[in-house]
C-alpha cells in the first residue's frame, strides 16, 4: 500500500463515515422531532378534556374550582413546551399553530372561567376539543416538513416568540 | 403645550398580584376588572394626558386565565371605550420571556375583537 492509495482508503473510510453519520444525526433528530410533538399532544389532549370536563360542570359545583386551576397549569406548560416544539416547524406552520393554541387558550380559560356563579357551557366543552384536534392535525403534518437542523438548534437555542 | 413625562411601568406580578385570575370584581380582588378600573385605565387617562405611555409587563406571574385578559384588555374598548389607534399608540404590552408571548397574543387578540365588535354596533 504506497501513500497515494493510503489515501485515497483514508478519504473514503472518511466520506463512509460522515455519510453515517450524517444519516444517523438526521434520523435521531427527526425521531426527537416526533417524540417531542407527541409529548405536546398529550399534554394538549389531557388539557382538552380537563377543559370539557370543566365547562360541562357549574361554577358552583366544588371540582370545577379544581380544574379551573389545572386549566391554568395546563397553559403554562404548553407555552413552555411551545417553545422548543414548534421551533422546527416551518414559520407558515408556526404562525397557524401559535394563532390555534390562542384559540385552545380562550377555549378553555375565556368565556366566564373563574366566575362561582357560571353555568355549564357546552360550546366551550366542545371548542376545546376542536381546535385541539386541529393542533394535533397541524402538528403532524408540520412534523414532516419540518427542519432537523432547526429541531437541533431548537434544543440548543429556546427561540423568541412572534407575537 | 403638554409636555411629554417618563413613560409608566405596570409590572402586573408586582403592581398587582402574581395571581391574576377572574373576570370581575365580585370573583375576586385579582380579577381583570380590578386590574383595568384601578391600575390600567387610571394610568392610561396621565399618559393620554401627558403624551406619554404605559407599558405592562406580564412577565412573572403564575399565568393568565384569558378571562382575565379579555376583560383587563378588550375591557379597555368594550367597557371604556377607549379606540384601538389610541390603545396603539399608549399601551405597550411586554413578555420579555416567551413563555409569556401567548398571553401578550392573546391580549392584543381581545382588544382587536372589541373594536371589531364596536365597529360593528
Amino acid at each position: 500500500l504506497n501513500v497515494e492509495d493510503f489515501i485515497k482508503v483514508f478519504a473514503a473510510a472518511v466520506l463512509a463515515a460522515s455519510f453515517t453519520l450524517a444519516v444517523t444525526w438526521l434520523k435521531a433528530t427527526r425521531d426527537d422531532l416526533r417524540l417531542s410533538a407527541d409529548y405536546f399532544i398529550k399534554v394538549l389532549a389531557d388539557a382538552a378534556d380537563a377543559a370539557s370536563a370543566y365547562w360541562l360542570l357549574p361554577g358552583t359545583n366544588p371540582e370545577a374550582a379544581l380544574l379551573g386551576v389545572r386549566l391554568i397549569g395546563f397553559q403554562e406548560r404548553l407555552s413552555r413546551l411551545r417553545l422548543t416544539t414548534f421551533a422546527p416547524f416551518r414559520q407558515v406552520d408556526r404562525n397557524i399553530l401559535d394563532e390555534d393554541l390562542l384559540s385552545f387558550f380562550d377555549a378553555c380559560t375565556g368565556g366566564r372561567h373563574g366566575e362561582k356563579n357560571r353555568p355549564i357551557d357546552a360550546n366551550r366543552a366542545r371548542e376545546a376539543q376542536a381546535v385541539a384536534a386541529r393542533i394535533d392535525a397541524h402538528m403532524r403534518t408540520g412534523v414532516q416538513t419540518a427542519s432537523k437542523l432547526r429541531s437541533y438548534l431548537a434544543r440548543r437555542l429556546l427561540p423568541v416568540g412572534s407575537w | 403645550m403638554v409636555q411629554a413625562m417618563t413613560d409608566q411601568t405596570i409590572d402586573v406580578a408586582s403592581d398587582f398580584s402574581r395571581f391574576p385570575g377572574g373576570r370581575y370584581k365580585a370573583d375576586g380582588e385579582n380579577s381583570g376588572q380590578a386590574f383595568r378600573e384601578d391600575i390600567l385605565v387610571p394610568a392610561l387617562r396621565r399618559a393620554i394626558d401627558t403624551n406619554s405611555r404605559v407599558i405592562v409587563i406580564l412577565d412573572g406571574t403564575s399565568g393568565y386565565p384569558s378571562s382575565f385578559l379579555e376583560e383587563a384588555f378588550g375591557g379597555l374598548i368594550r367597557v371604556h371605550k377607549f379606540d384601538k389607534e389610541t390603545l396603539d399608540s399608549v399601551l405597550v404590552i411586554e413578555a420579555k420571556d416567551p413563555v409569556y408571548q401567548p398571553y401578550k397574543g392573546l391580549s392584543r387578540r381581545y382588544m382587536q375583537d372589541a373594536q371589531a365588535s364596536s365597529s360593528a354596533h
